[in-house]
Formats: structure tokens, C-alpha cells, sequence
């Protein structure tokens, strides 16, 4: 959505902005060449103006000149203005005019007859060139406008001449003082400048001339100053200070207008997203809640967007109603298939075959609403599932029956699976009970085996122990004879008790062990077992050691017999596997059990071998087996019995050649703790 | 001496022309004669208000101001101008002196040697 209203704000700015931008950028270079021609054009003008208007003075001051010398008082001259009349009148029109200047009368002597200024009067003017009828000549700063004064009452008689002095600064009026703006009248041939000193060189080659500072044109001027040329000269600054104006408002106004686009843009831009981004929130809400009733406002515009929300909620409610439906299908498979998974159930539970294939037909026909048939005869012409049974000890199949169906064909291929899944399931069944039958019998079979096999051997063995015994005891043998009479003995003996424990585990397997539980006396069977230890321990040189002072339970519940056969056993284990050192047996009471530990500084064992240690007949390595004699299955039968009496039998050792330790755990019943006995 | 005021009409010096008669100084006057023994005349008159010129206009020419006005009126249109006047006899004595042919009036007794006397009348 970010980059959507993103893109849609460059695009106004590219639209709206961006010519804006060029417009204002081209009008602004544009209009400064404009501005500048145009002022030149101005200055032009001005100029023009300033020219005509001197021109047009000095015209008119010339023909005044002309008219006053043409005056019937001129001849005044010829009695020296004896009456001031010329002066009168001179005055008179010198304070009319109103600048500095001074109109006065010379008589053909060079005396200044009359004149404006009482002073010059009966002073001598000497003109620096000749009068001619041109009417006028500049003498420094002063254009003298001068005109021929002849008699009016005879024309051929030369009175002499009213000449006008004008000072050149006067001309300065008719510029127009404005800041930044320079005006001069120069004459390059007498280098006479006229007006305010210049801060930019004269430059005459060009009419317009524009500096780094200035803009400054020259004119030539007309009629009397001819000589002359106006200097217009303007400081840039403030010729172009409306293009800076512009400039300015320019600067301020693009970021304005950047604004305006902007905030238009925004505008728009929120109003075309804001149908979209109502949808995506709808949309978003939807996946979040998976609310599918919800449904977008119609927008109301008939635009793309109104079409895209109308489509959408189409979309929904689409989607809203396959969803139900899925749902309703998802339950009613659900259901389906706890129900197989209860079918499933039932028929682990059966035990015999009959039953198993009742129950099934039974629940198969409350799911599925079709009659099944069990036949044991095998047809081919129904649709039927034939149940085939793997016989593992033939190693082949063999005919079971069918299942019997009342349709004529499958609907689809799922459902001719699920017909054979529960078929599967049902032979699976079948096969199982028939295995566990198979089973039980065939252990019952070899218990029963072992349990007489041993029983019948017992009695000859227990006949070759008794005369060998005879013989060693009541026979004189030689020497030679008693070794081999006492090592059939021996080996009759071990034979013996091999057959003896042998007999044990399969009485154990086969549930026949009998536990006779009475009260026992744990130190004092503690101490037979050490006695009987201590011997072993003797012969081998070994320190056996009985701690049991931690001992609290002294009387537990438990079969006296069977315990001290796992003790013996582990205890003898020890001292057996022991070369050198010492075997300690501690007692220990904890919260509701007792802890015997029976632990050497013997061979040890590796971690591999300690798990396999407690299976049957197995004697770690056969290395082993050639070193120390035994049946291997000492510790398998101790655990056994171990569990028989409710307790535990562990085997701990850090490895080969660290040592061992047997731990038997007994469980103490509450009835018989002592404490509670005592009290 | 009431009425012994005199006055004299001048011309300068080396203006050729001793003496003149009434007939003689009206036509001048009046402009109705402008040249005598080749010389241009040029009458000169005072203010209108002087009494040098009311007198002489009075006792010399003969005729009223008003008439002289309507004269000069009549005069105009047709591209004839009055005399020229001066505004003192100083000046007109200045101008007498230095224009031969000018002809003008001051009284008797501002005559000097450079005028010539062509005129004389009492008030």
C-alpha cells in the first residue's frame, strides 16, 4: 500500500509540480533577457525624452532671446538703458525662466548695456568667438544663446546683441533623480561632464552596454548639444530588482507550490486509496479472524475500485461458503474416521477369532449402513474381500474368508481402500491372536520342558554327587584316584547349580517362582551374607567389608531366601571378578526403600558390555569366559529376583579395570516400617 | 512763473535740419513723414501720462489723447507703429545724442550744446 500511495504521489507531482517547476524555471531565464532589453529599451526611451526635453527648452529659451532682442525697447540701447528698461524687463524674464543664468546686452563696443544681473552692468563682454547667426557658443560650463539686436526703427542699424548665459549644470534638472539611476551629459571633444559623478567607465563604442554592475546606454544628443551625449546609466540591482522580485516569489513559491501538489496529491491520492486500503484491512481482518461473514461497505462509485470491492465480497462469500462446506465434510471425515480408529480399537481388543470378526461385522455395518456377510467359503463372483492369514511358521498364506459386501460396484477407489484397510486391520487381527495362541502355548510348552528336563537331571546328578562323595569319604583312594573322583565332584557340583539356576529363570518366566514374604531381620541377614563372603573372600586374599551402621529399616517384609540369593550372588560376583583389593557392602535406609551396595576395586566394565550384562547366559567376552568359570546367568537371575520382590538391581562401573558397583534397591512396604511398629 | 515752463523739440547736432514747423513736427509725429534731406526720422515720445508729452501733445500737435489713441488704433492695422518712447528726458536726451534723425522734447532748460534746438513752446 506504501508504494502504491507513493507511486501515486510522484505521479501528481510529476504532473501537477514538475511542469509548474519548468514553466517558472524557463519564464524565469526567459524574463530576465526580456527584463534587460526591455529597460534598456526604458533607458532608451528616457533618454530620448531627456534629450527632447533640453532641446525643446533650449528652443524655446533661443526664441525667447530672439523675441526680446527684436523688442522696440532694445533701442534703449542707444541711450544705455539710461531708464533700466531692457534691465527691468531682462530681470523680469531671468526670474521667469528661474534658473542661473543671466540674459544681458551688449552694445557694439563690447559694454554690457543692460543685463539680469545688476553687477555685469558697465562691465565689457568679449565673446570667445565670433557671433555668428547660429545664435549660440559654449564658453566652460556656460552655453551662451545669444541673438542680433538691431534698431526698430531703422533695420540696418546694429545695436548690438542680447545674449543669453546658461549655465550648463542647470540641465541637470531635467533628470530625474532616482536612486541607482546615473544621468550625465558628456562631450567627449571637451571631455565636460554634466551631472553627478559616474562610478562606471564611459564607454561610447556601444549604444547599450551591460557590466557585471551596471546597465548603462548612450545617446547622442540633438540641435545645440550635439556635442553632447546622454549617459544613462542604472544599477542593476534596481533595474532588475522586479526580476528579483520575481525571482524571489519564484523561490517562495515553489516550495508553496510543491506543498499544495503535495497536500492535493496526499488528498487524492488517500481518497483513491482509501476503497483499497479498506479492502486490505478487510482482507487482513479476514485472514486474521478468519471471519468470513465480513463484507466490504460498497464503496458507492462505479469505478474500477467499486468493481474490485464488489468482486471481492463475491470472492468472500464464495470462499465463506466452500469453507462451511469444507468444514462440514472435514467434521463428517473426522467423525469417519474416530469412528475407524474405534473399530480399530474394538478389534485390537478381541481375543479370539470368532469374536474378532463378529465385532467387526458388527461395527463395520453401524458405519457404513451395508450388510456384510462373513463366508468361509471362498466365491469369486461378489464383491468380496478375502481375508488371507500369514502363517509364520509355514511361511505362507492361507484362505481365511470373505467379507461379503451388498453393493454391486465401489464408488471410488477410496472407498475400496477404506473396505481394505479395515480388512487389513481385521487379518492383522487375526493373524496376531493367532500368534499370541502360538506363543503362550509354545512358552508354556518350553518352561514346562526345561522345569522337567532339569527335575530328571537333577536326580542322576544328585546320584553321582552322593557316590563320589562316598568314595572321597569312605573308599582309600590313591591320590591320583581322589583328584579325579573329587573333580567329578566338582564338576557334578557346578553342574548342579547350573541346572539349579537354570531352573529358577524358568520357573520366574514361567510364573511358578513362589515369593514366601515374612518378616526379615536385615542386619542379621546382612551378617550371613558377610560370613559366607568372607570365606570366598579369603581364599582370594581380598578385604570384604560390611557397613550397615546407616541401616534404619532392620525389619522388612520380604522372602528371606530370595534375598539372600541375590546378595550371595552379587556379593560373590565381586569377590569373583576382584583379583586383588577389597569389596565393601553397604546398607543404607532411604524414604521407602533400602539400598545395598555392593562395590569392588575389581576388572570394571566397559558401558557396552553393561547393558548386555543382564541378558541370559551371556558372560562379557570371551576372553572372560575363559578366565572366570560360570553359567552367565548369575546377575540375569539376581535381577529377576530382584524385581520378583519388588526392588531393582543396577550395575554401575566406570570402566574397564576401574572397579564395580551392584546396587539392589528394595522397596519397604509402609506396614512394616519400624518406626511405626514402635510407636 | 506759473506758466514760463518752456519746452524745446531736439534733434542732435549733426542732424541737418534747423527748424521745424507745427504742420511739419504733426506729420512726423504721426508718422506720416519718416525721412527729410535723406535722413530717417525717428520721433521719440515720452510716457503717456508725462506732462512733457500732454503738453506737447496738447499745445504742439493739437489733439486730444483720445483722438491720438484711436489714431494710432487706425495706424496699427495697417502696419504702423507710434513713436518710440523713452521713459526720462535723460534717456531721451541719450538716445537723441547717439541716433541722428531721432526727434524728441525736454524742457528748455535741460538743452545742452550737443542738441539743436528745431522747436520751442511755452505751457
Amino acid at each position: 500500500m506504501g508504494s502504491l500511495y507513493r507511486k501515486l504521489i510522484v505521479a501528481f507531482i510529476a504532473v501537477g509540480f514538475f511542469p509548474f517547476l519548468i514553466f517558472f524555471i524557463y519564464s524565469i531565464s526567459l524574463s530576465q533577457q526580456k527584463i534587460i532589453d526591455k529597460i534598456i529599451v526604458d533607458q532608451n526611451i528616457e533618454a530620448q525624452r531627456i534629450i527632447d526635453s533640453i532641446h525643446s527648452h533650449l528652443d524655446v529659451l533661443q526664441k525667447e532671446i530672439r523675441f526680446i532682442s527684436s523688442l522696440d525697447l532694445m533701442d534703449d540701447i542707444i541711450a544705455e538703458d539710461i531708464d533700466k528698461r531692457i534691465s527691468r524687463l531682462l530681470t523680469q524674464k531671468q526670474e521667469d525662466i528661474g534658473l542661473n543664468l543671466e540674459i544681458f546686452v551688449v552694445d557694439n563696443n563690447a559694454h554690457i548695456v543692460a543685463s539680469s544681473n545688476k553687477e555685469s552692468i558697465d562691465r565689457s563682454f568679449v565673446a570667445s568667438s565670433t557671433l555668428t547667426k547660429e545664435g549660440y557658443f559654449f564658453e566652460g560650463e556656460h552655453l551662451y544663446l545669444y541673438a542680433q539686436v538691431d534698431a526698430s526703427f531703422h533695420t540696418d542699424k546694429h545695436l548690438g546683441y542680447l545674449i543669453l548665459r546658461y549655465d550648463l549644470e542647470d540641465l541637470k534638472t531635467f533628470f530625474s533623480p532616482q536612486s541607482g539611476t546615473y544621468n550625465i551629459l558628456y562631450n567627449p571633444k571637451t571631455q565636460l561632464k554634466i551631472g553627478a559623478s559616474l562610478p562606471f567607465e564611459i564607454d561610447l563604442a556601444t549604444s547599450a552596454q551591460i557590466d557585471s554592475r551596471y546597465l548603462i546606454i548612450n545617446k547622442r544628443m540633438a540641435g545645440i548639444l550635439s556635442d553632447f551625449y546622454i549617459i544613462y546609466g542604472e544599477d542593476k540591482d534596481i533595474a532588475l530588482a522586479f526580476l528579483y522580485d520575481l525571482i524571489f516569489f519564484i523561490i517562495m513559491m515553489v516550495p508553496l507550490a510543491l506543498i499544495i501538489t503535495v497536500l492535493i496529491a496526499h488528498y487524492n491520492t488517500k481518497s483513491i486509496l482509501k476503497p483499497i486500503l479498506e479492502l486490505t484491512n478487510k482482507a487482513e481482518t479476514i485472514t486474521k479472524t478468519k471471519n468470513y461473514n465480513i463484507s466490504v461497505d460498497h464503496v458507492g462509485t462505479k469505478d474500477e475500485i467499486g468493481r474490485l470491492s464488489f468482486a471481492f465480497n463475491e470472492m468472500i462469500q464464495t470462499t465463506h461458503g466452500a469453507l462451511v462446506a469444507l468444514e462440514e465434510e472435514n467434521r463428517l471425515r473426522l467423525k469417519r474416521f474416530v469412528s475407524l480408529i474405534e473399530i480399530f480399537n474394538k478389534i485390537i481388543q478381541t481375543k479370539e477369532e470368532e469374536e474378532c470378526i463378529q465385532s467387526s461385522l458388527r461395527e463395520f455395518e453401524y458405519l457404513s449402513d451395508k450388510e456384510l456377510v462373513f463366508n468361509k467359503n471362498l466365491k469369486e463372483n461378489k464383491q468380496a474381500l478375502h481375508i488371507y492369514l500369514n502363517d509364520f511358521e509355514k511361511n505362507e498364506k492361507s484362505y481365511f474368508g470373505s467379507i461379503e459386501l451388498d453393493v454391486e460396484a465401489f464408488e471410488d477407489e477410496n472407498e475400496k481402500k477404506f473396505y481394505t484397510s479395515i480388512v487389513s486391520m481385521i487379518t492383522l487381527q487375526l493373524e496376531r491372536i493367532r500368534l499370541i495362541d502360538r506363543t503362550i502355548s509354545a512358552s508354556k510348552a518350553k518352561s514346562a520342558f526345561i522345569s522337567n528336563m532339569s527335575h530328571e537331571l537333577r536326580t542322576p546328578l544328585n546320584a553321582i554327587i552322593g557316590f563320589t562323595q562316598y568314595l572321597l569319604a569312605y573308599e582309600e583312594l590313591e591320590d591320583e584316584q581322589q583328584d579325579i573322583v573329587s573333580n567329578i565332584e566338582k564338576s557334578a557340583h557346578y553342574l548342579l547349580n547350573m541346572i539349579n539356576e537354570v531352573l529358577d529363570i524358568a520357573k520366574i518366566e514361567a510364573g511358578k517362582m513362589e515369593v514366601h514374604q515374612e518378616a526379615v531381620a536385615m542386619k542379621s541377614l546382612l551378617d550371613e551374607v558377610y560370613m559366607m563372603g568372607s570365606v570366598l573372600a579369603q581364599e582370594k586374599e581380598l578385604s570384604l567389608t560390611l557397613e550397615q551402621s546407616e541401616l534404619q529399616h532392620e525389619v522388612i517384609q520380604t522372602d528371606p531366601k530370595l534375598l539372600k540369593q541375590i546378595l550371595l550372588n552379587i556379593v560373590s560376583n565381586a569377590i569373583k571378578f576382584t583379583p586383588k583389593g577389597s569389596v565393601l557392602i553397604t546398607a543404607k535406609s532411604e524414604e521407602h526403600s533400602i539400598l545395598i551396595c555392593v562395590k569392588d576395586s575389581g576388572i570394571g566394565l566397559s558401558k557396552e558390555n553393561l547393558e548386555r550384562l543382564f541378558s541370559d547366559f551371556v558372560q562379557v567376552e570371551n576372553e572372560m569366559h575363559k578366565k572366570y568359570k560360570g553359567t552367565g546367568l548369575g546377575l540375569s537371575l539376581s535381577r529377576k529376583l530382584a524385581r520378583l520382590l519388588g526392588g531393582e538391581l543396577v550395575l554401575q562401573s566406570e570402566g574397564e579395570g576401574k572397579g564395580s558397583e551392584a546396587i539392589l534397591r528394595l522397596e519397604v512396604l509402609q506396614e512394616s516400617d519400624p518406626y511405626k511398629n514402635n510407636t | 512763473m506759473l506758466y514760463g515752463l518752456e519746452y524745446v523739440l531736439v534733434v542732435n547736432k549733426n542732424t541737418a535740419i534747423d527748424s521745424l514747423n507745427v504742420l511739419q513736427i504733426r506729420s512726423i509725429f504721426l508718422k506720416k513723414q519718416t525721412m527729410m534731406n535723406e535722413l530717417e526720422l525717428v520721433p521719440i515720445n515720452l510716457p503717456a501720462l508725462h506732462e512733457a508729452r500732454r503738453s506737447f501733445e496738447t499745445n504742439v500737435l493739437d489733439m486730444s489723447q483720445s483722438r491720438l489713441k484711436s489714431y494710432w488704433v487706425k495706424q496699427h492695422y495697417q502696419g504702423h507703429r507710434p513713436p518710440l518712447t523713452m521713459k526720462s528726458f535723460q534717456g531721451l536726451k541719450a538716445f537723441i545724442k547717439n541716433v541722428d534723425g531721432a526727434i524728441g522734447y525736454i524742457p528748455s532748460d535741460a538743452m545742452d550744446s550737443s542738441l539743436k534746438q528745431v522747436y520751442r513752446w511755452s505751457q
